[in-house]
Order: structure tokens, then C-alpha cells, then sequence
């Protein structure tokens, strides 16, 4: 599918019924999802796996969209943050136990070797501190950093005011950021 | 302390990627949901059903007069002494 097929759909098209304009909406949210997932902790084959449950979930349930709520990609979201929120709590332990870092490296750097050093440390140490943060403090984070998400996108979300979420993104990313600073500490 | 610029630079990594294949491993369950949907049988209004409950009604009714029969009974030999 190209790029071209997937902005001739809007919102009530792709939960229409028409597998072709859901496959569209699956091309058009999916890096957003996995960005989404990544965030949450979870390693590469976790989030594949929930990524496509938050995207059969949004197909059984495409009847339950109501587009004057919100945007379908609000709509999606607060899916994938159900899904991800029930998987950390069926397994608290199981977040980022295995991390395939080949995959990613080879995308984003190429094959410099140096690169793709700096970038598998930085990214695994980002990935061990999320594993820090309670299951709010990430959905927080990572429903923030998706892209084209405005605060009030976010806020719907996480179902809270545009207020409480600026409180609590602040608060994740003190911890965060303490967290990120333990493991400096414990590394050096 | 970390500065959020920090943060930012470093949340901006995508920590993982999509599959080139997801759209097509998604639409595979899609059509596997549909196709599981479609061959269930949908339980239709049965006749039978409607007069199984007929009849557990209709007894429970029964059942219940009889109780309050037997109740008004009891109380009319007491009051009657």
C-alpha cells in the first residue's frame, strides 16, 4: 500500500468495514503503535504482538467508534493503552526481558560500528529505566511522545484533564530521570 | 538532574520498528476473525426456548400459590383458635 492509498480514507472510512481502508489505518498508525509500545518497556516481539491485538480489538470493536468523541488515532491509542496497561499487569516481570536490538540498529544506523554502538547503549539503558517506571508513569511518556498527538489527544487517552497530565508527565520524567541517573551510578 | 531536553532527544529513538509484513500479518487476523465470526452458527430465536420458559414461569406461579395457600392456611386454623 502507498502513501497515496492510505490519505484517500477519513476516519469513519477506516472503521467502515472495508478490510482495504483498515488496512490503510494499520499503514498509517502502526509506527505510532510501535513507537507507543516501545515506550511502554516493551521489547520488539511484545509489542508485535500487541500491537496487532490493539488493531483486532479496534476492528471487533469498530462498531463502539463514535467520531464526534474522537479521532480515530485517539480512538486507537486508548486501545493500545488498554492493551499494553493489561499486559503489564497479567506480567510484571516479562517487560523487556529480551530486547532485539539487531533489527533497529541496522535501520537507524546504518552499519557503522560505532553507531550502532552508541545507539544499541542508549537505547538499552533507556529501556532498563522505563522498566523502572509504574505502568502510569510509562503510558504517560509514551502516549506524550507520539507524534501528531496533541495534549488534548493525550489527555483523552490516559482519561484525564489537560492539567493532570502535565502533572504527571512531569512526574514521569523526574522519574525517569532518576532512574536513568541510577543506572549511571550503578554502571560507573 | 536530567534536563527534558535530554529526555526528549533520548524518548525520541524509536525504541522498536513495525515489521515490514505487520499490515499484512494484521489483516491475516482480520480475515481469520472474520472467518470464524461468519461460520459460528448464530443462535436463532427457538420456538422451544420460548415455551421452556413458559413454563418455568408458569410453575414458579403455581409453586408460589401453593406456598401462599398453604401460609393463609396455617394462619386461619391459628386465628381461628
Amino acid at each position: 500500500m502507498n502513501s497515496e492509498n492510505i490519505h484517500q480514507y477519513n476516519d469513519a472510512d477506516y472503521l467502515s468495514g472495508d478490510p482495504i481502508a483498515f488496512g490503510a489505518l494499520v499503514v498509517k498508525f502502526q509506527g505510532g503503535l510501535f513507537g507507543f509500545m516501545g515506550r511502554m518497556g516493551f521489547s520488539q516481539a511484545q509489542s508485535e504482538e500487541l500491537a496487532q491485538e490493539t488493531f483486532l480489538r479496534a476492528w471487533k470493536n469498530r462498531s463502539s467508534y463514535v467520531s464526534s468523541k474522537a479521532a480515530v488515532s485517539t480512538w486507537v491509542f486508548t486501545i493500545a493503552r488498554n492493551v499494553a496497561l493489561n499486559e503489564i499487569a497479567k506480567s510484571t516481570h516479562a517487560i523487556v526481558d529480551e530486547f532485539d536490538i539487531n533489527t533497529l540498529q541496522n535501520k537507524q544506523t546504518g552499519t557503522d560500528p560505532d553507531k550502532q554502538f552508541e545507539s544499541h547503549q542508549s537505547i538499552e539503558r533507556l529501556q532498563r529505566a522505563l522498566r523502572y517506571l509504574s505502568a502510569e508513569d510509562r503510558a504517560v511518556i509514551a502516549a506524550v511522545y507520539t507524534p501528531d498527538m496533541t495534549d488534548r489527544d493525550v489527555a483523552f487517552v490516559l482519561n484525564c484533564s489537560e492539567g493532570a497530565l502535565r502533572t504527571r508527565l512531569s512526574r514521569a520524567r523526574k522519574r525517569l530521570s532518576n532512574a536513568l541517573q541510577q543506572l549511571d551510578k550503578n554502571d560507573a | 538532574m536530567m534536563h527534558d531536553k535530554e529526555i526528549d532527544e533520548l524518548l525520541s529513538h524509536g525504541l522498536v520498528q513495525a515489521p515490514d509484513d505487520f499490515r499484512n500479518r494484521v489483516m491475516q487476523q482480520v480475515a481469520e476473525h472474520e472467518r470464524n465470526r461468519l461460520s459460528v452458527p448464530r443462535a436463532e430465536a427457538d420456538p422451544l426456548t420460548w415455551w421452556q420458559w413458559s413454563a418455568v414461569i408458569l410453575g414458579a406461579v403455581l409453586g408460589i400459590g401453593q406456598v401462599l395457600r398453604f401460609i393463609f392456611a396455617v394462619w386461619l386454623v391459628t386465628a381461628a383458635g
